[in-house]
């Protein structure tokens, strides 16, 4: 690290040489003077054309120095920051501080004689609106989402956790091209372990390069990378990054990214929503089984379809057997390939859909919708109850969408063992699957907890929602957490 | 760790081969018997009608269905049902499946000679469907499986959902093939049947449930008709409350009428 030089001129050099490689930045390194009482005082500023608010920096701070003499019998440094409109100016005595800082929208004030630099803040960088995320909309409850400055998530959580215990630290990920991640969380309900465990993780991930999303920083995070199954919670959402902070988690916000990261995350809240908890208690515990059950519906069915019409007809109902071998026969294709392939086109229609603008992402759903259902059928490429059943697993997946990727590989992994080896290999791979999620951990914490292992209190808001007056207010591992430290003392 | 890991993947492919897993065949390429009969023809010599799953007729008019059965009907003789149907399977592409057939119509020459020892083994080979209704019948198997069809698609269809719907009615002995197997292998090895025969007077000619065949050591020994069968299954504790109509001391006395109460 390079510290700040009083000799302003080797300063503005050390600079000129980093930037000049820069130069489609607009950085602007303009040299000037600072008058104090009867002292013209050489000084250079620094900043990048269209990052900073430029009509702030005439009024607040041009203006101001501009007008008078810097009164004579103050420190410098406090007399200018007296005279400037704008007061959360802060001191940066490194030259590689002053180099980042200009990126991220400063405007940066070196002296003469002076070794250090004072850093303002003007960012003005374009910003979106508040709005609903479209991925995590409710009925009832909070509409706001993050937006992709920083600053705005943070304010919009200290809005909801009015509390002194709100910590927020902050990390540069990456050297070439820092990003700044915050972590929240309450400094009386955290697991000092994970927060330690966490910081070690982010120390590891900042010195292995850039991050340019927070998906990308959920999968250097995580106990178990590898996996099919994420075990980091996300959200876009204030009001349920806020219930995760009250419930002892860790929040992370990366800069320029609208979604937040929550640890630990367990499997069981794929199946729950933010609005559960708006809610009368027995809609929502209905509604958490009909999720559960779609779950097992979407990954199983295909496959139990497959197994049953070729491994174990005499499970088929006598009075659907008819139907069933009328259409078989009229198809020419394998029952595995008539699946197979007509869950490679819903995939596709699907992906296409997100992808193109709604306008057109609608009229492809129409195209999709008629060459997967009718056409299909009529044409005798695939079977009616084979479009039924993929169709079936397909609008199941929709209710868990926190875990759509991961039903879409089961389902067709299902598929593959159940067209070699019937129910038997379904049943050995759901073990399989099992026996893998029952060994993974979300920053030390078991994933499929509170059923493995089995915490019977987290249960009243598991499948079923008790009614609040009931409802354990924090999840098991805290107050594990909370045991152990109270035994230490 | 290594060596339970190792177990365990011995394990899965032993289960995997033990299952059989891997004989899969597509529905298209496999014949579903929807119903059989059973005839004697000889000593030990015997006659298996198999009615195959139609495919394609499912829709048609109902009136072309006993045209249609005639010609669907697979005949085959042999020694027992097991060697006729291995033949079967050589003979054919498609592979015969029982696990479907809900009714077995057996003649009463073949009911009064080899029904217990033709069951019990056919049973043994896990052809049919346990829960398969069987029939006796004096008319004959081949007439019966057409005429049946008059009003289903399939043979199968009307004589097994027919004994569904007067199960509970007293007037008829309603036991699947695995009661009877059970009542034939357990004091006091007796077992009853439900008798079909058809209707030839009607046009089209009918099949009717009429009369219950008593077994007794794997053979039939004698028949029931309709009130018979209505007192026994009472007296047998088959059927629970209702009320039995009955004339004592002969003729010239009023019919009484027994209201019955629970299982006495």
């Amino acid at each position: 690290m390079t510290r700040i030089s009083t000799s302003l001129k080797t300063n503005v050099q050390w600079l000129e040489n980093r930037f000049k490689d820069n130069s489609a930045q607009q950085v602007r390194l303009v040299m000037d003077f600072v008058i104090q009482g009867k002292t013209r005082i050489p000084a250079c500023w620094l900043w990048i054309d269209g990052l900073i608010d430029t009509q702030m920096l005439q009024q607040d701070i041009f203006g101001p120095l501009g007008q008078h003499p810097l009164p004579s019998n103050e420190p410098l440094w406090l007399a200018v920051q007296h005279r400037m409109g704008v007061k959360n100016g802060i001191h940066v005595d490194q030259l590689e501080t002053v180099f980042h800082h200009v990126f991220e929208g400063h405007v940066l004030l070196l002296l003469q004689k002076e070794s250090i630099a004072l850093s303002i803040p003007l960012l003005n960088s374009p910003k979106r609106s508040i709005t609903e995320p479209p991925g995590e909309t409710s009925i009832r409850g909070s509409h706001e989402g993050f937006v992709e400055s920083l600053d705005t998530n943070i304010a919009l959580i200290r809005r909801r956790v009015l509390s002194s215990n709100l910590h927020i630290e902050s990390y540069l990920l990456g050297e070439a091209l820092p990003v700044t991640l915050k972590v929240l969380y309450l400094n009386d309900l955290v697991n000092p372990n994970m927060l330690t465990s966490l910081r070690e993780k982010i120390r590891k991930v900042a010195r292995q390069g850039t991050i340019l999303s927070s998906g990308e920083l959920e999968q250097r995070l995580e106990d178990a990378p590898y996996s099919i199954f994420p075990t980091t919670g996300n959200t876009e959402k204030p009001d349920k990054a806020a219930a995760q902070l009250l419930e002892g988690r860790l929040v992370l916000l990366l800069d320029g990214d609208p979604t937040a990261l929550y640890y630990p995350h367990f499997f069981i809240e794929s199946i729950m929503n933010t609005e559960d908890y708006a809610s009368r208690p027995y809609y929502v515990s209905f509604i958490r089984i009909l999720r559960a059950a779609s779950l097992f519906v979407s990954i199983l069915l295909p496959a139990y379809y497959i197994s049953v019409l070729e491994f174990h007809k005499e499970m088929i109902p006598t009075a659907l057997l008819p139907k069933l071998h009328e259409a078989s026969a009229k198809s020419p294709f394998p029952i595995v390939l008539e699946v197979l392939v007509m869950v490679f086109m819903f995939e596709i229609v699907r992906e296409a859909g997100i992808r193109l603008p709604k306008s057109v992402g609608s009229a492809v759903s129409i195209v999709g919708a008629l060459i997967l259902g009718e056409v299909s059928v009529d044409a005798g490429i695939v079977s009616a109850p084979t479009i039924i059943v993929v169709a079936l697993s397909a609008i199941t997946g929709f209710t868990l969408t926190p875990v759509a990727d991961v039903i879409a590989l089961l389902r067709i992994a299902n598929i593959v063992i159940a067209s070699l080896l019937g129910l038997y290999g379904v049943l050995l791979l759901t073990l399989g699957v099992l026996y893998h999620m029952i060994s993974l951990t979300s920053m030390n914490e078991p994933f499929m907890a509170p059923f493995a292992p089995l915490y019977p209190n987290d249960l009243r808001d598991g499948l079923i929602r008790f009614p609040h007056q009931v409802l354990r207010k924090q999840p098991h591992f805290l107050k594990r957490w909370k045991i152990r430290s109270e035994r230490n003392r | 760790m290594h060596r339970k890991r190792w177990t365990m993947v011995f394990l899965c492919l032993v289960c995997f081969i033990m299952t059989g897993c891997a004989e899969g065949q597509e529905l298209k390429y496999v014949s579903f018997i929807s119903s059989t009969g059973v005839d004697k023809i000889g000593p030990r010599h015997f006659r298996l009608w198999l009615v195959p799953l139609s495919i394609g007729e499912t829709g048609q008019q109902e009136n072309n269905a006993a045209k249609n059965r005639l010609n669907s009907l697979i005949i085959r003789d042999g020694e027992t049902a097991f060697d006729i149907e291995r033949n079967m399977i050589r003979e054919t592409k498609h592979r015969v499946v029982f696990t479907h057939a809900r009714a077995v119509v057996v003649s009463e020459r073949m009911a009064k000679e080899d029904l217990g020892w033709f069951v019990d083994t056919w049973f043994r080979d896990q052809q049919p469907h346990s829960r398969a209704y069987l029939f006796v019948t004096p008319s004959s198997v081949k007439d019966v499986l057409i005429y049946a069809t008059w009003l289903e698609p399939e043979v199968s269809f009307p004589l097994s959902f027919g004994m569904e719907n007067i199960r509970f009615v007293s007037n008829y002995a309603t036991l699947d093939l695995i009661d009877c197997l059970k009542h034939l292998h357990e004091p006091p090895y007796n077992a009853i049947l439900p008798m079909i025969q058809t209707n030839m007077s009607k046009s089209p000619p009918t099949v009717e449930y009429r009369g219950t065949a008593v077994i007794r050591h794997g053979k039939m020994v004698g028949s029931l008709n309709t009130p018979e069968t209505q007192g026994l299954v009472w007296l047998l504790g088959l059927e629970k409350g209702g009320s039995l109509q009955f004339q004592a001391n002969g003729k010239n006395t009023a019919p009484s009428v027994l209201e019955l109460g629970g299982a006495e």
